[in-house]
């Protein structure tokens, strides 16, 4: 099947200047050489920790950056030297509540947007409401933008995204800062849109978020894509082990590296959570082996013992470590 | 004490701010830029006016009230640019006197404020060819510190205006504006009508202008130690008519609950 | 889009104009403040003729109107993050700004009616003005030109990051440059060619003409070519500039860091 957007060996640095007077100029790559593909209808999501250059990608493919290397297509049109014709097939929503008239209402907002994507009177007509009634927004649809909270302003900006009835539409981190109940819905607005026959392609750094929307991710780090594929393959790469989670005071280094020896065992991380250290140790799914650790753990009175099933954020941490 | 150690590293921060904030390229434009455009403009509005003698006066009004430029916006815009950065709020829960906290940031902005002055000064004598050689240059600089210092009194009781409303930027430029009409900058306070001479009269850079005028034409402290005693004066109930405004508009910011608003 | 777009951008000015009362209040202030001062500075120049001193100080203050529409809101739709979105729309950045000046121009006439009603109520000054309907042509002239000048500096805005100080900076600029107030001549030698390739120079001419001398001469045809001739220029010029902005913007990153 045929790619909607497409990149090959994709690269953007930045100068970043640094110091007040005498500045000094340093190379920064923020995206290094990415290839991938997007089909129509995905819900791809570019999965990475902050800094890994998201945001730097969705903006070349928006035509917002002229990468320093390689190509991307949007649409079959080259991202630099045909921007003008991606622009009118696209949108793009930047996470946060920045971005908006804050001092003119909703409606005023989206009837701007729309007259810039030059959508006729007599669409915008109709809609402006649907994409209010959409997200939640047919009420306040008056208000300044201002009165607005963080979640609905974010709301507003799904419903602007829409505004020239975009195929692909870009959004980077559009849950970021929302509770839980906030992030939930606007989930469920953008899972609604795939239904549409539209194609997301949809940053987040948070794993569930990944798991539960998208159809393929790409997962980013440094600059670098390290793995693409479906959630479920992901989740595969962890799928035979079960993972023991433990809190203890200085765990001792004997215990770690006796874990490290067992033919049984296939990793074993540390880390620290407030005053504890947390061990995780992934395991053959073995309940002889899953009871054997446990008396070992015990023995070295390593308290909070649980036993767990791996997630998407264990092959996240897996694939990222190494 | 403890509003002095406020006031202290409050000192040190906002020096740091002012370099972040203004860029140096900005800083310079601050600087340089708009007040010789400033001062040309009036000057050369002056000279068709009435002359060189008119134009000279408006030199070295304008050259006393550019140092309004750091005290008055710069000072205003202190407290305004919390706002914008959002961090009012938290400044406005942490225990200090925050009175104090501003009050110390005022020392930066005296300073910077003086230089303002100088720089006026040197075009001044350079561009407009005005006649320093009686003043008394120790004199001169006492005369812009305290002027620059009641100055920022000025912009401070400005800068309490934004606990309450996001328009502050509005209202300092209209200050900074009306400074040049009532003070006595571009023509003498008596060609004003009655009601503004009498404003003119409790606003401290009224004083600090006729003082310079005074020494630039070669007085001694004895004869101006008066405007310079009303100016520390009016300067006082500045001080005091700013710090209640201070604590009124915070009260009633926290009752309307405006803080967050840009 | 084109048209349409220019119409759309000079509408969603216009409320943000409604959205804010304060601009009467920030607009008025500084060429109230300098029609007052040269007032009373002139009042013991009786060579000078009032009603032009008024209409100066109120098409100073349409000047710093259209800059602050044209060229200030790029700096705060950069700072509300709004600037990106209008970027990534199809329609021209150029466009969008063309709109922006127009409307702010025109808000910027409250600017002559409130020096004018100033004069008239606290100064009592006598409104003089020699040839009314060429007047409102002037004006129209001069608003049209004061845009094609805004949409010119504004790739300045779009540009440069420390634009803050700019704005001040240009709208002085041309009050002290322009003679609008005093004769060109009282400029530096060297300063002069920039007077004469700026259009409100020539606006202030042509005004001067229409309210004080009483047959249109020479001088005043002159200056309606050069506000024709500079203003054209100054959109051509801006055109080109906005084409490269285009693609430079999306190079150095600019439109997004503040």
């Amino acid at each position: 099947m045929e790619y909607v957007i497409e990149t090959k060996d994709l690269a953007r640095e930045f100068d970043s200047a640094e110091g007040v007077l005498l500045k000094k100029k340093r190379k920064i790559i923020a995206v290094d050489h990415v290839t991938f593909g997007v089909r129509k209808g995905e819900l791809f999501g570019l999965l990475g920790p902050n800094g890994a250059g998201k945001t730097t990608t969705i903006k070349m493919l928006t035509t917002l950056l002229v990468p320093t290397e390689g190509d991307a297509y949007v649409h079959g049109w080259h991202v630099v030297k045909e921007a003008q014709k991606i622009r009118n097939h696209i949108n793009v929503i930047f996470g946060g509540e920045r971005g908006l008239y804050l001092r003119l209402s909703g409606k005023d907002n989206l009837r701007y947007f729309s007259d810039l994507y030059g959508v006729p009177a007599t669409t915008q007509k109709e809609r402006i409401p649907e994409l209010l009634q959409l997200v939640g927004l047919a009420e306040h649809g008056e208000r300044k933008v201002e009165t607005y909270s963080r979640g609905m302003k974010q709301r507003l900006h799904i419903a602007r995204g829409l505004i020239n009835d975009p195929s692909i539409i870009f959004m980077d981190e559009p849950t970021i800062g929302l509770d839980p109940e906030g992030a939930r819905s606007l989930r469920a607005i953008i899972q609604g849109l795939t239904s549409k026959d539209k194609t997301i392609f949809l940053t987040t750094h948070y794993m569930f978020e990944a798991d539960e929307l998208c159809t393929r991710i790409a997962l980013l780090k440094e600059g670098k894509i390290l793995k693409i594929d479906t959630p479920k393959s992901f989740k595969n790469e962890v799928s035979h082990v079960t993972i023991i989670e433990a809190e203890g005071h200085h765990i001792p280094r004997e215990l770690i590296d006796a874990l490290e020896a067992r033919q049984t065992v296939r990793m074993v991380t540390t880390s620290q959570q407030d005053m504890n250290q947390v061990l995780q140790i992934q395991t053959e799914p073995s309940t002889d082996v899953v009871m054997d650790i446990l008396q070992s753990l015990h023995t070295a009175r390593l308290s909070n013992i649980h036993i767990r099933e791996p997630s998407l954020e264990d092959a996240y941490i897996k694939i990222m470590q190494g | 004490m403890d509003a002095l150690r406020a006031a202290y590293s409050s000192a040190v921060f906002s020096y740091k701010g002012l370099l972040t904030w203004i860029e140096p390229r900005n800083y310079i434009g601050m600087k340089f830029i708009v007040p010789l455009l400033q001062m040309s403009f009036f000057a050369y509005v002056a000279k068709n006016a009435g002359g060189a003698e008119a134009m000279s006066f408006a030199v070295v009004g304008n050259m006393v009230q550019l140092c309004a430029v750091t005290s008055v916006l710069g000072m205003s815009m202190a407290v305004g640019m919390e706002r914008y950065f959002g961090t009012l709020p938290l400044l406005l829960v942490s225990p200090t006197n925050r009175f104090a906290l501003f009050m110390g940031r005022s020392v930066v902005y005296v300073l910077d404020g003086v230089t303002s002055t100088l720089v006026g000064l040197a075009y001044a004598v350079f561009l407009f060819g005005v006649d320093f050689s009686q003043a008394n240059p120790v004199l001169l600089v006492v005369i812009f510190l305290v002027t620059s210092f009641a100055l920022s009194g000025f912009g401070l009781l400005i800068g309490s205006l934004s606990l309450y409303t996001r328009e502050v930027v509005a209202v300092a430029n209209a200050s900074y504006f009306a400074l040049l009409i009532v003070c006595g900058v571009n023509f003498p306070v008596t060609e004003l009508p009655h009601v503004l001479q009498g404003l003119s009269k409790v606003l401290p850079l009224t004083y600090g202008i006729q003082a310079t005028r005074e020494v630039v034409q070669g007085a001694s402290f004895t004869d101006v130690q008066g405007l310079i005693g009303a100016e520390i004066l009016f300067m006082g109930a500045l001080l005091v008519v700013g710090y209640f405004f201070f604590r009124y508009f915070e009260q009633k910011a926290k009752k309307k609950g405006t803080f967050e608003l840009i | 889009m084109g048209m349409r777009t220019i119409f759309s951008a000079s509408r969603q000015a216009f409320y943000e104009f409604l959205a804010r009362p304060v601009w009467i209040f920030e607009m008025t202030v500084s060429p109230f403040v300098f029609a007052t001062v040269a007032l009373i500075m002139f009042r013991d120049s009786p060579s000078t003729n009032s009603t032009y001193i008024v209409m100066a100080g109120g098409i100073m203050g349409m000047w710093g109107s259209t800059l602050l529409g044209a060229g200030y809101s790029v700096v705060i739709e950069r700072y509300f993050g709004t600037l990106q979105y209008l970027f990534a729309s199809p329609s021209s950045l150029e466009e969008i700004i063309a709109g922006k000046a127009l409307t702010s121009a025109v808000m910027g006439l409250w600017n002559l009616v409130f020096v004018f009603l100033i004069a008239i109520i606290l100064f009592g000054v006598d409104i003089e003005i020699a040839h009314p309907l060429t007047f409102l042509l002037a004006l129209g002239l001069c608003l049209f030109s004061f845009s094609a000048l805004g949409i010119l500096l504004s790739t300045l805005f779009v540009l440069s990051r420390s634009a803050a100080a700019l704005g001040n900076i240009l709208e002085f600029a041309a009050f002290v440059v322009c003679g609008i107030m005093y004769p060109i001549s009282f400029l530096p030698v060297w300063i002069r060619p920039l007077s004469y390739i700026l259009t409100p120079t020539w606006g202030a001419q042509v005004l001067r003409w229409a309210v004080i001398e009483p047959q249109l001469g020479e001088g005043f045809w002159i200056g309606v070519a050069m506000i024709g001739i500079l203003s054209c220029s100054y959109i051509v010029i801006g055109h080109y500039l906005y084409s490269r902005i285009d693609y430079q913007v999306r190079v150095t990153a600019s439109l997004w860091r503040f």
